[in-house]
């Protein structure tokens, strides 16, 4: 039986240490609860946060005196193709502003202009202004940094590190607890709360190739959906055009940005043609994103590919190459940085963001009482697609919101009913103890799902393609989960860990699969070789699905368009 | 290295000896030695990589990472020194290599510290 260490009280949980969870936390704290953030990584050092290079977007006007929050807000709900809810674009819009004044309190040293007083903030793809104030390349990582020393200012915020949630708790539609394995130890350890936060970021590690830090399983989506709340979107997710695919442990890490390539970075397939001339005579790699990581998917997909799944990059002389070495060194110097010493080398399109996620309302909250959601866990703010440097405002402004209504929510006549207690614990003991004969490794299980996802629920979608994933998904759920085993031991036992994302990651891929075959078109991320066109007679909606009595429930929803109507909307700049 | 199509993928491999610690068998720390093929020795997380997914899937390092030189939480003592193992590159001419716990905090299992105790 698997050792219950007890049961802890705290006001609010936060799971996830990200940019979204400790943001969460000091509001939270701020507003006078007693809470508990904890993290299956180390406080400051898990996420995907820190590894976000550049942008951060916020209309405070120093790049472009004319902008404004309006048309953040704007060019956010058209670029994300109309399908995010405007009310919570607004909110990201309005609020992301204020955000860059609280971090720079915190202690981030926003780069600013000569006149030492305006932030120098940069242009990105999809914003209309310059709206991206950053910090060397390393804004990520340096936001993550001031976010914890403001976190250890507050003596009410109990970070923990090294607690995997596994599970959350519900009693009457209400949240009572949550349930995690304190990897220190391999105990049980069970949270008693009124409201919960979930920030456990998004899902890459379900792909083939990804450039997320290795942790983001999508498990609070998983968690949430199993407790009863809705998903959004789940159909929805971002890639970049290029990573290395080789060697292993580069797999999934960007090699250029996407402005780049205009400086003369060519791409072959593996029998040595220069195969973007084929798509596009005149442009050749100098394509928009999208259109760059569907090419490649193609070649790749049609058997052209090379033998660790990739395609050629050839960066011999390229013009660029002094501008990257003086502008750049920190992010696509590959030599200097991880001993990349070739000029050609093996890329692939790398999954890069998770649109799709928990439905939240204005405050955050879930349709179950008590839990709350923010960071990329969430789903429905940027639509069918991603603008660059909106990912980190939204951690900001989401995480206070979320933090702020949770700390009032907090209720302390929470009970844990004993008999869900004992579910939960006997749960996990089959889930973990399993007897040595089960033959299969929860690795190689993974192994099959990033395939199938890769493959069939990818850059490139279509019904055959959906179908077959499907039935991929199913049988490996039917035939290899019953399968999986554990090795022993109980500290930090990696197979334990990745036994329950596996379970979490395979109920995710069913979901977004079916979505992505009920969504009958193109629209943003969301490319349907059989649906090539975007349909917004039929389209301008949301597919939400839910666990209801047990059973799957997916519906579609009428967008929400309060603000902006894409019958009339004109764009301009004044 | 991880140049691709020059690597000396014959090369001789590589010794690595790694120091485990299993707080279960209440035993002490001990020495054990593994052979990594050169291609998958270019850093030193490609090496614990190697090790765990082909050779022994019970040695303990981190690998909730970002294997990019952002994190901060893959840290290892490497021949005695400090060292980020997405960042530590082997050079070819290596015959052997010694890892250990990062010094500065309380060991949990094999390679992983717990970075909320410094020692
Ligand atoms: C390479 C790269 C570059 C990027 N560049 C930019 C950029 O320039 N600008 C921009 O705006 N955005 C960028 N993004 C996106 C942005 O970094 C992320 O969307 C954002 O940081 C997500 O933050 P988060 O707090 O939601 O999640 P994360 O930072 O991923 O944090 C998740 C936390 O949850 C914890 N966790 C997960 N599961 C569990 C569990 N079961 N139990 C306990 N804890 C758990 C993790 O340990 C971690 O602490 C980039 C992303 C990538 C991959
Ligand atoms: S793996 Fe993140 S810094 Fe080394």
């Amino acid at each position: 039986m698997l050792q219950n260490a007890g049961v802890k009280k705290t006001d609010v949980l936060v799971v996830g240490t990200g940019g979204a969870g400790c943001r969460a936390a000091i509001e939270a704290a701020e507003y006078g609860a007693d809470v508990t953030l904890v993290s299956k990584g180390v406080l400051g050092r898990s996420g995907t946060t820190n590894m976000a290079e550049v942008v951060y977007a916020a209309a405070i006007g120093h790049g472009d005196r004319q902008d404004k929050p309006r048309y953040l807000f704007e060019d956010t709900v058209v670029e994300g193709h109309w399908i995010g809810d405007q009310r919570l674009v607004k909110l990201l819009a309005d609020e992301s502003a204020k955000t860059v004044y609280d971090l720079e309190r915190y202690g981030l040293p926003w780069y600013r202009m000569e006149d030492g007083r305006h932030y120098y903030q940069l242009p990105t793809p999809g914003h209309r202004y310059d709206r991206g104030v950053h910090y060397n390349e390393s804004t990520g990582s340096k936001m993550q940094d001031a976010l914890v020393a403001e976190v250890k200012r507050h003596d009410d915020i109990h970070p923990l590190n090294d607690i995997l949630v596994v599970g959350l708790m519900v009693d009457d539609g209400r949240i009572v607890g949550a349930s995690a394995i304190d990897l220190k130890n391999g105990q049980l350890v069970l949270f008693e709360t009124g409201a919960v936060i979930v920030a456990t970021g998004g899902a890459g590690m379900m792909y083939q190739v990804t450039d997320m830090e290795h942790g983001s399983t999508g498990d609070g989506i998983a968690m949430a959906y199993r407790a009863g709340a809705q998903l959004i979107a789940p159909e929805m997710h971002q890639f970049f055009p290029t990573a290395f695919v080789h060697p292993e442990t580069l797999r999934g890490i960007i090699v250029t940005s996407s402005n780049l390539w205009g400086f003369g970075l060519r791409l072959y397939n593996a029998r040595g043609e220069r195969f973007m001339e084929r798509y596009f005579p005149d442009k050749k790699e100098n394509v928009p994103r999208d259109v760059l990581s569907r090419s490649i998917f193609q070649e790749i997909l049609e058997g052209r590919g090379t033998e660790h799944g990739g395609v050629w990059l050839d960066a011999s002389n390229i013009d660029g190459w002094e501008y990257l070495r003086r502008e750049r060194a920190r992010s696509y110097v590959w030599p200097t940085k991880l001993g990349v010493n070739t000029e050609r080398f093996e890329i692939a399109p790398t999954y890069h963001f998770t649109m799709g996620g928990i439905r939240i309302d204005t405050d955050c909250q879930t349709n179950v009482e008590g839990l709350y959601a923010a960071g990329e866990v969430v789903g429905g703010i940027h639509g069918a697609n991603r603008i660059g440097g909106n990912a980190l405002p939204e951690c900001m402004v989401f995480g206070a919101i979320a933090g702020r209504h949770a700390a009032l929510h907090a209720r302390r006549n929470v009970a844990l009913p004993q008999s869900t207690v004992k579910d939960e614990h006997r749960r996990l003991t089959d889930l973990l103890e399993t007897p040595e004969r089960l033959e299969l490794r929860p690795k190689d299980a993974l192994n099959t799902l990033k395939d199938i996802m890769y493959r069939h629920v990818g850059i490139v979608r279509s019904a055959q393609g959906l179908e077959e994933g499907l039935e991929k998904l199913h049988r490996l759920e039917a035939e290899d989960l019953p399968r999986v085993g554990v090795g022993p031991g109980k500290v930090f036992n990696w197979e334990w860990i990745w036994k329950c994302e596996l379970l979490g990651m395979v109920e995710q891929a069913k979901l977004y699969t079916q979505a992505a075959l009920m969504r009958t078109e193109t629209r943003g991320a969301h490319f349907r070789s059989d649906f090539p066109q975007t349909d917004n007679v039929k389209w301008l909606r949301n597919i939400v699905v839910q666990k209801v009595a047990g059973e799957v429930c997916y519906q579609t929803e009428p967008v929400e368009l309060s603000y902006l109507n894409p019958a009339t909307y004109q764009a301009g700049r004044e | 290295m991880i140049n691709q199509e020059n690597a000396p993928k014959n090369g001789k491999p590589l010794q690595v000896n790694v120091l485990r610690y299993d707080p279960e068998s209440g035993g002490a720390p001990y020495w054990q030695t593994y052979t990594v093929p050169r291609r998958r020795a270019s850093r030193v997380l490609d090496v614990l990589e190697y090790i765990q997914d082909e050779l022994d899937p019970g040695l303990g390092y981190r690998r909730h990472i970002c294997h990019n030189l952002v994190c901060h939480s893959c840290y290892v003592n490497v021949n005695g020194h400090a060292r980020m193992t997405c960042q530590a590159l082997i050079k070819p001419d290596v015959a052997e290599i010694r890892i250990e716990p990062y010094g500065d905090f309380v060991p949990i299992r094999d390679l992983i510290v717990d970075y909320a105790q410094p020692r």
